[in-house]
């Protein structure tokens, strides 16, 4: 039983893990075929950010979801986005893309934006509901603010409006190291945060009398998420519904809510989500339109999700 | 053994529990009871160590303050009602598994957590059960899955929370002698609302109003107090005979 449990998890994130490279490998050397050594150079920094920025985001959607026993929340719902690109856009409005001051900038205006959410959402009931309400002004707020700024940037970053709705399309090699430290703290902070996030699914009561100091682990859980969302949203822009639609994707194939699967699975998933969407964005309608942000469709795909969710959250009660 | 001495509690400066003085042996059933809004609540989240206290809470020789909480929760228990999210369903058995959180060593749960799982849904006759959500539970099942998850990790001291609310009599009467029979090796403080229910199951019977105990004293002293449970509740208690032993209840008219 135990064994059986540990096997299947082993071996599904196995299988996940050899999809995504091979579909990586594929998407970068063979198919469309490149037509030099360059195009496979840019693909390769694009198809490995996006992947990696894809995991990052399905990891953080899993924390905040299971931290704040909330179904419904992810970075770009609770505001996180909207406040780390308004403070790249200032950042790059006042100085220009400066590489190393993006991550730090977008960490500060992220979670300044979460906390902004949490504060309101705490004052009009605390309920998964007004988290939900708070962000969606909060992040209105800075992505309104960031659209009017957007114009006023052009000629520092030419594809401001791109990475609005979020996009790979300025992948490059001084990106990576951004991508890679989002990683490193959602990959190290999992082994230390899944299995006491678990206790808070039944109630910080419960979770209290088990040993687990809920007000910290939640801190933990959605500071880490914030941090790591806010860079990859400083580098990539706002890409919405992959943190909230992956964990339930996850959840619904692993047929569980165990946070020590639910956590790496929906990271996996959301990696191969962003993949596909950003190789539609870079492949459809390219030749009439030009490229469409990998942001918009994956919108166009989450929001329906994000319905539904909410939808079934009132019909159950 | 657990002896509170000259304690007061509450929540921040809002002292709820006066001068209490109480000792919770290592076997048996204590039931607190009283008004609502006396304190029964309060003083179990005191014992798991929740809120702060002034005066001295001794368990097993050491002071409470001088336990960290993962020893603490190791030794005590505390279950009032679970939180459900609809849409992050669990199953009893993750959520009992969960409940194995001190007293599980690695990352994953092993053999012996699992055990402990299936000798607890064994116990609470719980074992149709252990598959399905629970959400999908009823408030009688709900109730028994309280209890195994208070009990899967073995701890000494099992602290209830009104385990009889929102069940029906029959269940009441197996959870009867579910209780008795775990207070038979370990020890059990439970709250409750219902004074008939207190009489049968407890060994010991505290009587706690505005903060203050009023009656401390064994299940077969309660009979001579009915005086004063009147006077705490402002309500009726009858004394009838059933049998050959005699029962308390109140009288709502």
């Amino acid at each position: 039983m135990i064994t059986r449990h540990k096997l299947l998890f082993t071996a599904a994130t196995m299988i996940l893990l050899l999809i995504l490279l091979v579909t990586m490998i594929i998407l970068i050397y063979y198919y469309p075929k490149p037509a030099n050594i360059f195009v496979v150079e840019y693909r390769f920094n694009r198809v490995l950010e996006a992947v990696l920025s894809g995991i990052v985001l399905g990891f953080t959607g899993a924390y905040l979801q299971s931290s704040l026993k909330n179904p419904l929340v992810d970075h770009y719902i609770l505001g996180i986005g909207g406040g780390a690109l308004f403070s790249v856009y200032l950042l790059v409005l006042f100085i220009g893309v400066e590489i190393y001051l993006v991550p730090l900038t977008a960490i500060t205006g992220g979670l300044i934006a979460l906390t902004l959410t949490v504060l309101i959402a705490e004052s009009i009931g605390g309920s998964d509901i007004s988290y939900v309400l708070s962000g969606i002004g909060v992040n209105s707020l800075f992505s309104g603010a960031s659209i009017l700024l957007s114009y006023m940037i052009l000629a520092k970053q030419p594809y401001a409006i791109h990475i609005l709705m979020g996009s790979f399309i300025t992948a490059s090699p001084r990106w990576l190291p951004h991508t890679i430290i989002a990683l490193i703290i959602v990959s190290t902070t999992y082994p230390l945060l899944a299995k006491p996030l678990n206790t808070l699914l039944l109630g910080d009561t419960y979770a209290y009398q088990l040993g687990v100091d809920p007000g910290r682990v939640r801190l933990y859980s959605i500071i880490t998420a914030g941090v790591a969302s806010s860079i990859i949203v400083g580098c990539f822009g706002l890409i919405g519904f992959i943190g909230l639609v992956s964990p339930h994707i996850a959840r619904l194939i692993a047929r569980t809510t165990d946070n020590r699967i639910v956590i790496p699975f929906s990271g996996l998933l959301a990696g191969l989500i962003l993949l596909t969407t950003d190789t539609l964005s870079r492949t459809i309608l390219v030749s009439t339109t030009g490229e469409i942000p990998a942001g918009a469709i994956s919108s166009v795909f989450g929001a329906p999700f994000f319905l539904i969710l909410l939808y079934k959250r009132f019909k159950a009660r | 053994m657990i002896v509170i001495k000259r304690m007061y509690s509450g929540y921040g400066d809002h002292m709820v529990l006066k001068n209490i003085n109480l000792d919770i042996t290592d076997r048996g059933v204590t039931c607190i009871i009283g008004p609502n809004g006396a304190g029964k609540t309060t003083l179990l989240r005191t014992i798991i160590g929740m809120l702060g206290y002034k005066g001295s809470i001794v368990i097993d020789g050491r002071e409470l303050t001088s336990y960290t909480r993962r020893e603490l929760s190791r030794k005590i228990s505390y279950s009032s009602q679970i939180d459900i999210v609809e849409l992050l369903p669990l199953t009893v058995r993750e959520a009992l598994l969960t409940a194995r959180y001190p007293v599980s060593r690695g990352f994953w749960e092993d053999r012996e957590d699992y055990e402990a799982v299936e000798r607890v849904a064994r116990m609470l006759n719980i074992e149709d059960l252990i598959d399905r959500r629970l959400q999908e539970l009823s408030m009688g099942e709900l109730q028994r899955v309280t209890i195994a998850l208070s009990l899967v990790k073995n701890p000494k001291y099992i602290l209830l929370d009104e385990p009889d609310a929102h069940i029906d009599i029959g269940y009441k009467s197996s959870l009867i002698k579910l209780l008795r029979s775990i207070g038979r090796e370990k020890s059990v403080v439970l709250s409750t609302h219902d004074i008939l229910f207190a009489y049968l199951v407890g060994d010991n019977i505290v009587l706690i109003d505005n903060g203050e105990i009023v009656y401390r004293g064994s299940r077969n002293k309660l009979l001579s107090a009915i005086d004063m449970i009147e006077k705490v509740y402002g309500a009726k208690i009858a004394v009838f005979e059933y049998g050959d032993e005699k029962y308390l209840t109140p009288i709502y008219i």
